[in-house]
């Protein structure tokens, strides 16, 4: 009978307070504090749960989440281990994996047939006949698994954070308390994490009798010590590189980076294996010393401890000194070796043990336990000696047979770890820099030598960590610690091999997966004698317990088969984690982000057909009308709009990079096949880059502004790559250029088609005429009152002009012209009608119409290859591969039928073989008939070759070749002259028309700004000056806040004399990279790359000096641009938390004063502390990661308490 | 996660940095070599070898020294150093043939967390 004993000194339970939860269908009462499995055995409920193949019955077993014998289900959780579930009210829980209960689990008849069910049984038996798995799989299925998932689980949050250490000690109990003390008395920022809901480990119940007024001010100190971070209830659930550990909690996830690590992980006790050594009541003698001393249970009426050691007579007198009955020992040795080794020093144990009265056998195992009711009533032991059997009626029996280490995350560590002969244990022989293991992993019983081993731990961690001076280190051994480690421990306490086979089986050498001796035995003679095979073919340590209690056991056994010592067979490898982690855990928070342009409302509102275009969030075509006709009504209107009047697309996603200095052309003609001398300034050209094998990687458009400076344009989403490649030309031929990354400064809009011109002219007073303004060219001009950059373009055919703009005014450029072409019935048109126009005129989409094994000659570039160049990247793979052409991009046509079954990526067939495939398709209103491009065999590239299309179901449909010009082949649309007598009557309408588009007021916007976000300010920069006091008390110091601060304007200032040019005009230049330096009123300059300067200006209402009143552009040798961003501030108590949440990066290292150019929520930022440690952050994003960014800064807000606050109240506050 | 010391920028998550191999630029001329030779043959030993290493939030290159074998990193240091009056002397000097040496050691970058001067707001 189980029962509750008299209050404990240490317990964990709460005796004032009970909890009532309901398993299996009946109710049960406990205290405060309990968990399942200490509350149901406190009621004398001893049969928990079921095992995973024969469904026996099973009870527990180590009580420290070392097995996974009693595992549950709820109605909304599953994996749930009942030893370290603690109780709550109204809880309701179910055995796992039964069915029909767990009492009259009909799937327990399965142990019939055991005999017929040996390891490998599934291999074997169900492979053949094949169409027979199916069946099998679904038995097999429905009989096994654990727990069943509710798939209307309740969401929660579980949070991840981010932190740093300079010291992880992974192990709360002696060992780990000691080496905390030493670590933060050494200044060492130290975190301990505990496993187990309380400090303590092995003190609760090896150590029970200690002082514990003393232990209590132990724990007390290190508690309240500033340097010691706490974390109980979390394990370190694996160790990566550099120190990385993930410290898993019930509801959150920390990724720790620790300088060092100390494992005082201890030892996790080994079961004896013998016949039904898993039914209820039969235990480690460890589990029943921390149900005793910790929930004051006693798991048993009567008690027999079966022992091989010192360890398993100290537990007996433990258990017998706090009350419970423990009958007999069974001692599998002379008991008159067994001595304590305490101060008091050696004590013969089994002499004590005899005076508590306490029945002592010796040489004797125990070969079999009965069962009655599922539970253990029962026990045969045999004499070695007389080789005779007793039978010893108990209801519990306690295993003592000794240890193995629990190391698996030192192993992950890259910690060799031995067998050590003496002690019949695995050792830790030779650690990694910077990882120490320390207390009872390294073979110390002792306390006192746990401690001092755990000193030695901490000092050697200090050392290493540079903390602490090498004290001997005029010796020849470094890293030597002031403590000594203590003298290498010499009694064994391990069984060598507790394994007791009996002719009747079911001697289970891991509870997991209901493997027996037999099992193994029948892996070895099948030839899987390596730990790994063995593992792999019985399935042994693969159980959700991962071989805490079967690996070592294994391992003895095998080396008992091969006749060769423990030594020599290994272990397997741990692999993380060490315990199962919920999915949820893993997840965190979720950050997937978008770009959007500017235009993203407009395209909100007119019922854009969003795509996403790698990370960009783009339009496919506005409105949604039903489709009528051979193209897709939306389409169709977008692009008769662009060929008969004019139309308007959003191209801000396109790569946009200034390229300025003295090296430019050199820079050019070595990015880019192209060569430049021929391209005058103020036209521009049509670019492509090849890497090294003279694959097209990225195309785009080169603008010469000057001999100095280049606006060059990049595929879009491949931006980044480009930038990340022409710096690294600049770097590698030490090239001085300065480049800039614009594409999320700019945003960039096409205006196209014949009216183009009539609806630019209204707003901008540059002469469009085809003398001033030819095809190519590219101009600066104001655009509705903002400056902006004009390319004359043809991508679609018509003619065109490309305006690039300050991404914060975009939005007023964009409604300017979609006003100034209202009597022009402009339209907004989307990327898929763009993608129809271009294939027209036969242009190329990199990525689409190429793809990875694509060189210009393939498709037409050949022209734009300047092979006469002395050099340029990839200019060698190019000269050989340009005489070995062997396919070609064609353009090809069907007749018949307008709606066509041909897609992208259908294959061409020739005589039966794949011989090209379809690039490009779509019907064509122009010729009336399905065009598309296809790459084919030089010897079909013919015109009027016809060419064969496997469509989806396999028919072969005919197309002709044709040129890929299929639209107006000779370009006279895209350059239509315009007399002059024309172009004079159109100047005076736009005089006229001018006033009414309102192109003189400029409008900036806050890229944040967006009306489906709650907010207390919305705010428009346009506006700050009589923008309403909003929320004001919606803060106070106390309180969290997010504040938008775009409003405040930047200049990014470019050019080899920057730092010369902002000496002059501010007094001031920052030295080292990401340095700032105070201006007055508040405004800044910050270095933000090698000859690249943000000065962030202070007000924005009162622009600070004479740089802001500076038109944008060349001023002398460098170039002021508008640094368009989205800046916000995140302030107040729980800002650190949140910080450590978004971003890895420890922002404690960062100075205040500095710059942080990082990563937050996976958005590039650039963090600056306004104070530190700070609890106030200034940060910056690009305009396009804005809205993401401020959003998931707001939930975080939001769930620590706290809102968004207005602009002027921040700037009242904190910057005034 | 692997933590990178690197100059200016300090202890950062390799997870900032965007990492290439061995990058040469494309020689002037390629002889006696077999076509395709400097395109594909990379050496795969396990060496230590001089990486290039991208920053984009800094935009710096970095030529990281590290082991293939125990991903062990030996040295950081910048691909060519922060334009000063001082580094384009230096950079001068240097044949921009040797390009996988630093431009200049003279920038003596400070490290990034230790404020030299002024402050901010």
């Amino acid at each position: 009978m189980a029962k509750r004993l008299p209050p404990q000194p240490n317990e964990w339970i709460n005796r004032d307070k009970t909890v009532g939860f309901t398993f299996e269908k009946h109710h049960y009462r406990a205290f405060e504090g309990d968990v399942v499995t200490s509350a149901l055995l406190a009621a004398d409920t001893v049969h928990l749960a079921r095992s995973f193949k024969y469904h026996r019955p099973r009870g527990i077993l180590s009580f420290a989440n070392h097995d996974a014998n009693v595992m549950l289900h709820s109605d909304d959780r599953t994996n749930i281990r009942a030893d370290i579930e603690p109780v709550s009210e109204g809880a309701s829980y179910k055995a796992v994996n039964t069915i029909g209960g767990l009492k009259y689990d009909i799937t327990q008849s399965l142990q019939i047939f055991s005999r017929f069910l040996p390891v490998g049984f599934y291999y074997k038996a169900f492979y053949r006949p094949r169409w027979m798995f199916p069946y099998w799989e679904k038995l097999i299925r429905n009989l096994a698994g654990l727990g069943k998932i509710n798939q209307n689980f309740p969401t929660t949050r579980h949070r991840k954070y981010y932190q740093a250490a300079d010291l992880l000690i992974v192990g709360g109990g002696p060992a780990g308390i000691a080496a905390a003390e030493k670590a933060a008395a050494l200044g060492l920022q130290t975190v301990l994490v505990e496993e187990g809901g309380r400090l303590g480990g092995s003190y609760d119940y090896l150590h029970a009798d200690d002082d514990l007024q003393l232990r209590k001010q132990k724990f007390d100190n290190i508690q309240n010590n500033p340097l010691i971070t706490i974390h109980c209830d979390t394990y370190a659930a694996g160790y990566y590189d550099d120190g990385y550990i993930p410290l898993v909690s019930p509801n959150k996830l920390i990724h720790l980076h620790a300088g060092a690590v100390i494992f005082a992980t201890g030892l996790m006790e080994q079961p004896a294996v013998f016949r039904n050594n898993d039914v209820p009541g039969v235990m480690l003698a460890s589990a029943a010393q921390r149900l005793a001393h910790r929930y004051a249970v006693q798991p048993f009426n009567t008690g027999v401890v079966f022992t091989s050691n010192a360890a398993g007579y100290l537990a007996a007198l433990d258990l017998v000194r706090v009350g419970a009955d423990i009958d007999t020992i069974v001692d599998t040795g002379d008991p008159n070796t067994r001595l304590s080794s305490g101060v008091e020093g050696q004590k013969n144990l089994a002499n004590l043990a005899i005076s508590a009265g306490i029945t002592v056998i010796p040489h004797s195992h125990v070969c079999a336990a009965q069962a009655k009711a599922n539970r253990l009533n029962g026990i045969t032991i045999r004499s070695d000696r007389t080789n005779t059997e007793q039978h010893i009626a108990c209801d519990g029996l306690l295993m003592s047979m000794g240890w193995a280490p629990n190391a698996a995350l030192l192993y992950q560590a890259g910690g060799k770890l031995t067998y050590d002969e003496t002690l019949e244990q695995i050792r830790p022989h030779e650690l990694p820099a910077g990882v120490y293991s320390a207390g009872r992993i390294n073979g110390y019983f002792d306390l006192a030598d746990q401690q001092r081993d755990a000193q030695a731990a901490a000092e050697e961690a200090a050392i290493h960590l540079g903390k602490l001076a090498d004290q001997t280190a005029s010796r020849p051994i470094t890293h030597r610690p002031v403590t000594q480690r203590p003298a290498a421990p010499t009694t064994a306490l391990s069984h060598p091999l507790p394994i007791f086979p009996h002719g009747d089986g079911k001697e289970f050498i891991d509870l997991d997966e209901d493997i027996t001796i037999a099992d193994i035995d029948v892996a070895y003679r099948e030839g899987f004698d390596s730990i790994e095979l063995m593992k792999r073919f019985s399935t042994i340590g693969m159980g959700p317990s991962q071989g805490k209690t079967s690996n070592m056991n294994g391992v003895r056994l095998l080396a008992h088969h091969r006749d060769e010592p423990v030594g020599v067979i290994g272990v397997t490898t741990p692999r993380p984690f060490l315990h199962p982690v919920p999915m949820g855990t893993l997840a965190g928070r979720r950050m997937r982000r978008h770009w959007s342009t500017p235009m993203q409302e407009f395209h909100d509102s007119h019922q854009g057909q969003m795509m996403e275009a790698g990370t960009w969030l783009r339009p496919m075509n506005y409105g949604n009308y039903p489709r009528a006709g051979k193209l897709q009504s939306n389409l169709a209107r977008e692009y008769e709009a662009v060929r008969n009047r004019v139309g308007l697309i959003d191209v801000s996603t396109l790569g946009k990079i200034e390229l300025f200095g003295p090296d430019v052309i050199p820079l050019m003609e070595y990015a880019y096949t192209a060569a430049f001398g021929k391209l005058k300034t103020g036209m521009t050209r049509y670019i492509f880059m090849v890497d090294g094998t003279g694959t097209l990687t990225d195309d785009g458009v080169a603008a010469r502004f000057s001999d100095d400076h280049f606006y060059i344009t990049a595929t879009s989403s491949h931006a980044q790559a480009v930038v990340r490649q022409l710096q690294l030309n600049a770097d590698q031929l030490n090239l001085n250029v300065s480049i800039a990354d614009r594409t999320f400064q700019m945003a960039a809009m096409n205006l196209a088609g014949p009216s183009s011109r009539e609806v630019l002219a209204q707003l901008t007073e540059l002469d469009l005429s085809d003398d001033a303004f030819p095809y190519l060219a590219v101009r600066e001009a104001s655009v509705a009152g903002v400056t902006a950059t004009i390319m004359r373009v043809g991508f679609v055919g018509e003619l065109g002009y490309e305006i690039h703009c300050p991404a914060n005014s975009a939005v007023s450029v964009w409604d300017s012209i979609m006003a100034a072409g209202r009597s022009n019935e402009i339209l907004p048109f989307g990327v898929e009608t763009q993608r129809l126009l271009r294939l027209e005129k036969g242009h190329l989409i990199f990525g689409q119409d190429t793809d990875g094994t694509t060189n210009p000659f393939e498709v037409n570039l050949g022209w734009g290859v300047g092979l006469s160049k002395p050099r340029f990247n990839g200019k060698h793979s190019l000269a050989i591969l340009k005489p070995r052409l062997a396919r070609k991009l064609v353009g090809f046509k069907t007749t018949g039928s307008d709606s066509t079954p041909i897609e992208e990526c259908h294959l061409v067939i020739a005589n039966g073989e794949i011989v090209g495939r379809v690039t490009s398709v779509s019907y064509s209103p122009h010729c009336d008939a399905v065009i598309g491009l296809a790459v084919v065999p030089l010897e079909l590239t013919e015109v009027g070759n016809t060419i064969r299309i496997r469509t989806t179901d396999g028919t072969l449909i005919e197309a002709a070749v044709v040129s890929t010009a299929f639209y107006d082949p000779d370009n006279l649309r895209q350059k239509p002259a315009v007399s002059s007598q024309e172009q004079s009557a159109q100047d005076k309408s736009t005089q006229d028309q001018q006033a009414q588009a309102g192109g003189g007021g400029m409008s900036r916007r806050s890229p944040i700004a967006e009306p489906s976000i709650k907010r207390h300010a919305g705010l428009s920069l346009g506006e700050v000056s009589n923008m309403t006091t909003v929320a004001t008390s919606a803060y106070t110091p106390q309180q969290n806040f997010l504040c938008d601060l775009s409003a405040i304007r930047k200049r990014l200032v470019i050019g080899q004399d920057a730092p010369r040019w902002l000496t002059e005009h501010t007094g001031q230049c920052p030295d080292t990279l990401f340095e700032t330096r105070s201006l007055e009123g508040g405004a800044f300059i910050v270095r933000m790359h090698r000859d690249q300067y943000v000065v962030v200006d202070g007000n924005d209402t009162e622009s600070y000096n004479a740089l802001f009143t500076l038109p944008t552009g060349r001023q002398g040798l460098v170039l002021l641009l508008e640094y368009e961003c989205a800046e916000m501030v995140l302030a107040g108590p729980n800002v650190a938390e949140i910080v450590s949440e978004l971003c890895p990066m420890p922002m404690q290292d960062i100075a205040a004063g500095y710059w942080c150019a990082t990563r937050m929520a996976h958005a590039d930022v650039i963090m600056l502390p306004v104070d530190s440690p700070s609890r106030h952050y200034r940060i910056l994003t690009t305009p396009a990661d804005a809205r993401f960014v401020y959003d998931t800064f707001s939930e975080a807000i939001e769930e620590c308490g706290g809102g968004q606050i207005g602009y002027e109240d921040y700037w009242q506050e904190f910057l005034a | 996660m692997r933590w990178i010391t690197a100059p200016l920028l300090g202890r950062r998550p390799v997870t900032e940095f965007s990492i290439s191999g061995i990058l040469e630029p494309e020689p002037e001329t390629i002889d006696d070599r077999e076509p395709g030779q400097w395109v594909f043959d990379r050496n795969s030993l396990p060496i230590v070898r001089t990486e290039w290493w991208f920053h984009p939030g800094s935009q710096f290159w970095f030529l990281v020294e590290r082991n293939t074998m125990t991903d062990e990193i030996t040295e950081v240091r910048l691909a060519r150093g922060l334009t000063t009056e001082l580094d384009r002397e230096s950079a001068i000097e240097m044949d921009s043939e040797s390009s996988t040496k630093p431009a200049n050691e003279l920038a003596a970058p400070a490290e990034a967390g230790t404020p030299t001067a002024g402050g901010s707001n």
